[in-house]
C-alpha cells in the first residue's frame, strides 16, 4: 500500500478483487487527478507500477 | 618450465611451478605451516607471469575467492594445509554444489586439532568423504615424489575441468619439504581462455548463474544425481595406481604418498630376508582402485596396510576386498614417521601371526 | 481529430527479470533491486555486470537482476566478488548482502575487502534482524529492540551494542565512497538512487571500493505495518545510525 500511502492525489485506491497471490492489490481510481508524478512508483517494492501521460496530437488540416 | 628441463625442487615450489605450467590464473592462499612457500613462491612467481596473486584474510575467504575466480571460468588454485583445509570445508561443497573445477592442495600436517607441522596422512576421510556437507566427492589425487607433486598437479587442473569439479592433491609435510630431482614432460600451457559458461556478463551472449540451492526438493535430487554419476565417470575413466613387484609376491602392502616411499625401503629389507612382497600404490585416492586392488588380493595371502594415521585408507582396503584377503594394518600417528625397519618388523610380526 | 499518444513517465527496467519478488507484502528489498537494477542500466554496463547475492531474504536475487548471478555462502560475498573481479577486472561487480550476511558472519571478509581497496559495490541492506530465518537479532539490532532471540529486548549486559558498520569501515584507508542512505520516502528513495549511481560510477572509473549502506524495511519481524515500518526507520533508525556520507574519496562534483 505504499503506493496509496505516497499519493499526494489520493488517486490510488484498494481494490476489492483478489489478486493471484490472495492479495487486494492497488489500482488505480481513474480519478482523472493524476499528475504523472510517479511517487507511486518510486514506493513499490513489487515494481508493478507503469505510469504514463496520454497526450494529444493536434487536428489535422486539411 | 620449459619441455625437458631437469631441476632439483622442494615439493611445494613443484606444486607452484606445476600450476603455472597448467595455465593457473589466480591462487588465493594464507600462511600455515608446512605449505607456506606455495603462497610463498606464487606471490613472486605469479605477477611476473601476468597472473593474480592474492593472500586473503584466512582459508574461508581464499576458498571463496577460489569459488568467485572459478566461476568466470578461470583454471584457479589454493593451497593449505590440514586445519585450514577443514575451514575450507563448506566453500568446497558449494564449489561442487555448483559444479565449478578448482585446485585444492593439502599438504597434511599432524591433526586433530591444532597437532603439530609434522608429516601425517590423517586427512583422508576428510578428503576421501567429500569433507563438508552433502552427498558429494573430490577427486582426490595422491604424489609421492616431488615429480609426481609436479605431474599431479598439472593434471588436477585439466581433470578439474573435465569433470567441473574440485581436485584435491593430497600430499603432506614430508614431500612439501623434501628436494628430489624432476624431469619436465611437456611443454607449459599459457592461459587458456574463459571457460564459455563463465560469469563476465551476458555480453558472451548468455546469462550464467552460478548457484547450489535448489529449494525443491526433486530438482536438487536431479542435481545430485548428476553429481553421482560425475563420480561414477571418474571411477570408469580416470583411476590410476602404481602396482610394484606384486608379479610373484605372496604379500602386498598397500600404502600412498610419503607411507609408500619408507615402504619401498622396507620391501627392500624385506626381500633380502626372502619374504616375497610387492607395493600396491593407489594415487587416485578417490575415485579409489577398488577393482584392481580386489584383483590382487584375491591372490595374495595378506594385505598390509601402512598409514601415517591411525588408519583411514585401511577402511577403503576392507570395502574393496570384501573379505577375500586377511588384512593387517601398521600406523604411526600425530605425525611420527615409522621407519622402513619398523614396518619391516610390523610385517613379519603378521605374517607370524597368520601362520605365512 | 485528434490521437492519444502515450508518454511513458515510468516503466520497469529492463534489468530486473520478469518475475514476480517472493518478498513480504511492504518489503523494501523490492525498491533497492530496482534502484541497483536501473543504475546498471543507467551506467550501460548491465552486460558486462555479475551480482553476488547472500544467504538472507535475498538468496533468490540471482533469479532477479537480468546479469550474470553468482550465488555466495552465508558472509562470504565480498571475498567471492574479490575472486570475479581479480579474475575479470573489467567486470562490474556487486554484492547484495543483509545485516546477518555482512556483519555477523561475513565481517572479516567485508573489512578486508574494504581495507584492500577491493573495486566492487557492496549494497548492504540494513533492517536489524535476520529475516530470512525468522526475525533473530543481527550486528545492527538496536537495545531495546524485540527479536525472536532477544525476545525481552536487546540486552547491552547480555548481548553487547549494535555495530554501525559504515563508521566502522570509515576509520580504514581503503575505501573509496561510503554511505548511509534509507528508503523511507520518495526523497530518500531518490537519494538512494543518486548514492548508488556514484557508488558504480566509482567502479566504473576503477576508483576503488564503495559501500552503500541502506536502512531498510522489514514488516513482517517487526510487526508493523509497511508504513509504520518506514515512519520507524525515521523516527527511530536514523538515529543510531545517522544517514550520511563517510567516505568520499571518488573527486566528482
Amino acid at each position: 500500500m505504499l503506493c496509496m500511502e505516497t499519493c499526494a492525489q489520493h488517486c490510488i485506491v484498494v481494490d476489492e478483487e483478489l489478486n493471484s497471490r490472495g492479495f487486494h492489490p492497488m489500482k488505480y481510481s481513474e480519478s482523472q487527478r493524476c499528475t504523472g508524478c510517479r511517487m507511486c512508483a518510486l514506493m513499490c517494492p513489487d515494481v508493478c507500477i507503469t505510469v504514463y501521460r496520454e497526450s494529444r496530437t493536434p487536428k489535422e488540416s486539411r | 618450465m620449459k619441455m625437458n628441463t631437469r631441476v632439483l625442487m622442494k615439493g611445494n615450489e613443484a606444486l607452484c611451478h606445476a600450476a603455472l605450467d597448467a595455465g593457473c590464473f589466480c591462487f588465493f592462499g594464507y600462511p600455515i605451516t608446512p605449505q607456506n612457500q606455495v603462497p610463498e613462491y606464487l606471490s613472486l612467481l605469479m605477477p611476473q607471469h601476468g597472473r593474480v596473486f592474492l593472500q586473503a584474510e584466512s582459508e574461508v575467504a581464499a576458498i571463496n575467492m577460489v569459488y568467485g575466480a572459478a566461476s568466470t571460468g578461470v583454471r584457479v588454485m589454493t593451497s593449505s594445509s590440514s586445519p585450514g583445509i577443514s575451514l575450507k570445508q563448506e566453500g568446497i561443497s558449494y564449489l561442487t554444489g555448483a559444479e565449478l573445477p578448482a585446485v585444492i592442495v593439502n599438504v597434511m600436517r599432524g591433526g586433530p586439532g591444532l597437532g603439530n607441522i609434522a608429516p601425517s596422512q590423517a586427512d583422508y576421510f576428510q578428503a576421501t568423504r567429500g569433507g563438508g556437507h552433502g552427498d558429494y566427492r573430490t577427486l582426490v589425487l595422491a604424489p609421492s615424489s616431488v615429480q609426481e607433486m609436479y605431474d599431479l598437479t598439472r593434471d588436477a587442473f585439466d581433470l578439474a575441468e573435465k569433470y567441473r569439479n574440485p581436485v584435491m592433491i593430497l600430499t603432506d609435510a614430508i614431500q612439501g619439504q623434501m628436494m628430489e630431482p624432476m624431469t619436465i614432460t611437456r611443454d607449459p600451457l599459457p592461459v587458456p581462455a574463459p571457460l564459455p559458461w563463465g560469469t563476465r556478463g551476458t555480453r558472451k551472449g548468455s546469462r550464467t548463474i552460478i548457484n547450489s540451492l535448489f529449494i525443491v526438493a526433486e530438482e536438487l535430487e536431479k542435481q545430485n544425481q548428476r553429481l553421482q554419476a560425475k563420480y561414477d565417470q571418474m571411477a570408469r575413466e580416470d583411476l590410476r595406481w602404481q602396482e610394484e613387484e606384486l608379479a610373484e609376491a605372496e604379500v602386498a602392502i598397500v600404502a600412498y604418498g610419503s607411507a609408500a616411499r619408507v615402504c619401498r625401503t622396507a620391501i627392500r629389507l624385506l626381500r633380502e630376508q626372502g619374504v616375497r612382497v610387492g607395493m600396491f600404490r593407489p594415487i587416485t585416492l578417490f575415485p579409489f582402485p577398488s577393482d584392481a586392488l580386489r584383483a590382487v588380493g584375491e591372490r595374495m595371502k595378506l594385505l598390509f596396510t601402512v598409514e601415517l594415521s591411525a588408519g583411514q585408507m585401511l577402511d577403503d582396503v576392507r570395502l574393496a576386498l570384501e573379505g577375500r584377503c586377511p588384512i593387517g594394518f601398521y600406523g604411526r600417528t600425530g605425525g611420527v614417521v615409522p621407519t622402513p625397519e619398523e614396518v619391516a618388523e610390523a610385517l613379519l610380526a603378521k605374517m607370524r601371526e597368520l601362520g605365512i | 481529430m485528434t490521437t492519444m499518444l502515450e508518454e511513458t513517465v515510468f516503466s520497469r527496467t529492463e534489468a530486473l527479470c520478469d518475475m514476480r519478488f517472493h518478498y513480504c507484502p511492504g518489503c523494501a528489498h523490492g525498491i533497492v533491486h530496482r534502484l541497483v537494477a536501473e543504475t546498471l542500466v543507467d551506467l550501460k554496463v548491465l552486460d558486462r555486470t555479475v551480482g553476488v547475492c547472500p544467504v538472507g531474504c535475498a538468496v533468490f536475487a540471482y533469479d532477479y537482476f537480468n546479469c550474470d548471478m553468482i550465488q555466495a555462502s552465508h558472509g562470504r560475498a565480498p571475498a567471492v566478488a574479490t575472486g570475479v573481479k581479480r579474475a575479470c577486472p573489467d567486470a562490474v561487480v556487486f554484492t547484495y548482502q543483509g545485516d546477518g550476511d555482512l556483519a555477523s558472519i561475513g565481517m572479516a571478509e567485508i573489512v578486508h575487502a574494504a581495507a584492500r581497496g577491493e573495486n566492487i559495490t557492496v549494497v548492504f541492506i540494513n533492517n536489524a534482524v535476520y529475516g530470512m530465518t525468522g526475525g533473530q537479532m543481527a550486528p545492527t539490532t538496536m537495545i531495546g529492540q524485540q527479536t525472536t532471540t532477544s525476545p525481552l529486548g536487546r540486552d547491552p549486559g547480555l548481548a553487547g551494542y549494535p555495530i554501525r558498520v559504515s563508521e566502522l569501515l570509515a576509520t580504514l584507508d581503503g575505501p573509496t565512497y561510503i554511505t548511509r542512505q534509507t528508503i523511507a520516502s520518495p526523497k530518500e528513495v531518490l537519494a538512494t538512487k543518486r548514492a548508488l549511481t556514484r557508488a558504480f560510477q566509482a567502479q566504473v572509473d576503477g576508483k576503488g571500493f564503495s559501500l552503500v549502506e541502506i536502512l531498510s524495511s522489514c514488516p513482517t519481524w517487526w510487526a508493523k505495518t509497511p508504513k509504520d515500518s518506514l515512519q520507524w526507520i525515521e523516527s527511530t533508525m536514523r538515529g543510531i545510525y545517522p544517514p550520511g556520507v563517510l567516505v568520499d574519496r571518488t573527486g566528482y562534483a
